[in-house]
């Protein structure tokens, strides 16, 4: 399979159907993280647009990360700047990545503590504790010092720990 | 409950769900990028016919304003001296076909 820096390299030339590759390799993780951070509708709008911008400057990824890393750094910004004005509704319960990893009230509870979270708090619990990402390349990707991450990731932690404790 | 079964069930609860590529999204998403490139496309055509049309146009001023600068024009015993009025002319006719072959070249690439 090819990797995302040629596919990107070829994107970059104007190829749209590699292009097209990296989007269907990505879209899922990008709507997810986008699905959790917006409340209400307009997760699927924001991620075309972050597909759309990142097409615009696909010519920057040098690839000194995950191409994903990339698109989710890019997402996080048009979230953050979309967020602004916007009027926040009740957050839609998505799909579980595995429904047998705990029963429905704890994924609730769980849910419902994410969506109290400060919008830091919860970025970086989606990409840390859910995604697994590094501390180093969520602070990449959400552009804030290391420490004020592992902070944010702590906090987090412990809000939805609390949470599925209450059910554990 | 220990950390790492709380680190388990939290990774669990707050994954992506995993299910095959959205080809309908992925559709939606390419066609915008077309979109988007025949707009830029165009964008650029537009931009270069202006930047000629520009040009054209402050050649234009030019030999007006060098025309009004040379005196009256002296006999020219049947040559078309460069700075009169008819040299003008043709001038104009050169730049008026060199604009409306670039403009015709412009459309036909959008």
């Amino acid at each position: 399979m090819e990797g995302d820096e040629s596919l990107a390299k070829r994107a970059a030339a104007g190829d749209v159907a590699a292009y097209t590759a990296l989007v269907r390799r990505h879209e899922r993780r990008v709507r997810a993280f986008l699905g959790r951070l917006v409340r209400g509708d307009g997760a699927d709008d924001l991620a075309q647009e972050t597909f759309l911008k990142a097409w615009r400057v696909v010519g920057d990824f040098r690839g000194e990360g995950s191409f994903e890393g990339w698109l989710l750094r890019i997402a996080w910004r048009l979230f953050l700047s979309s967020r602004r004005g916007r009027r926040e509704t009740p957050v839609e319960l998505p799909e579980c990545a595995d429904p047998a990893a705990g029963n429905r009230d704890s994924r609730i509870d769980v849910e419902r503590a994410l969506s109290r979270l400060p919008e830091r708090e919860r970025a970086a619990a989606l990409l840390c504790l859910g995604e697994g990402y590094s501390h180093g390349e969520a602070a990449a990707i959400m552009e804030v010092p290391l420490g004020t991450l592992k902070s944010l990731v702590a906090r987090a932690r412990a809000a939805l720990a609390q949470a599925l404790e209450g059910h554990g | 409950m220990m950390d790492e079964e709380v680190d388990r069930k939290l990774a669990a609860l707050l994954a992506a769900p995993s299910r095959p590529a959205d080809d309908a999204f992925a559709a939606r998403v390419e066609r915008l990028v077309l979109i988007e490139e025949r707009l830029s496309r165009a964008r650029r055509a537009a931009w270069r016919r202006f930047g000629l049309e520009m040009a054209g146009a402050a050649a234009i001023l030019l030999v007006f304003v060098v025309l009004e600068r040379s005196g009256p024009a002296a006999d020219s015993a049947g040559t078309v001296p460069p700075l009169s009025a008819a040299g003008a002319g043709l001038l104009l006719l050169a730049l008026w076909v060199l604009v409306s072959s670039r403009s015709a070249d412009g459309a036909g690439a959008v």
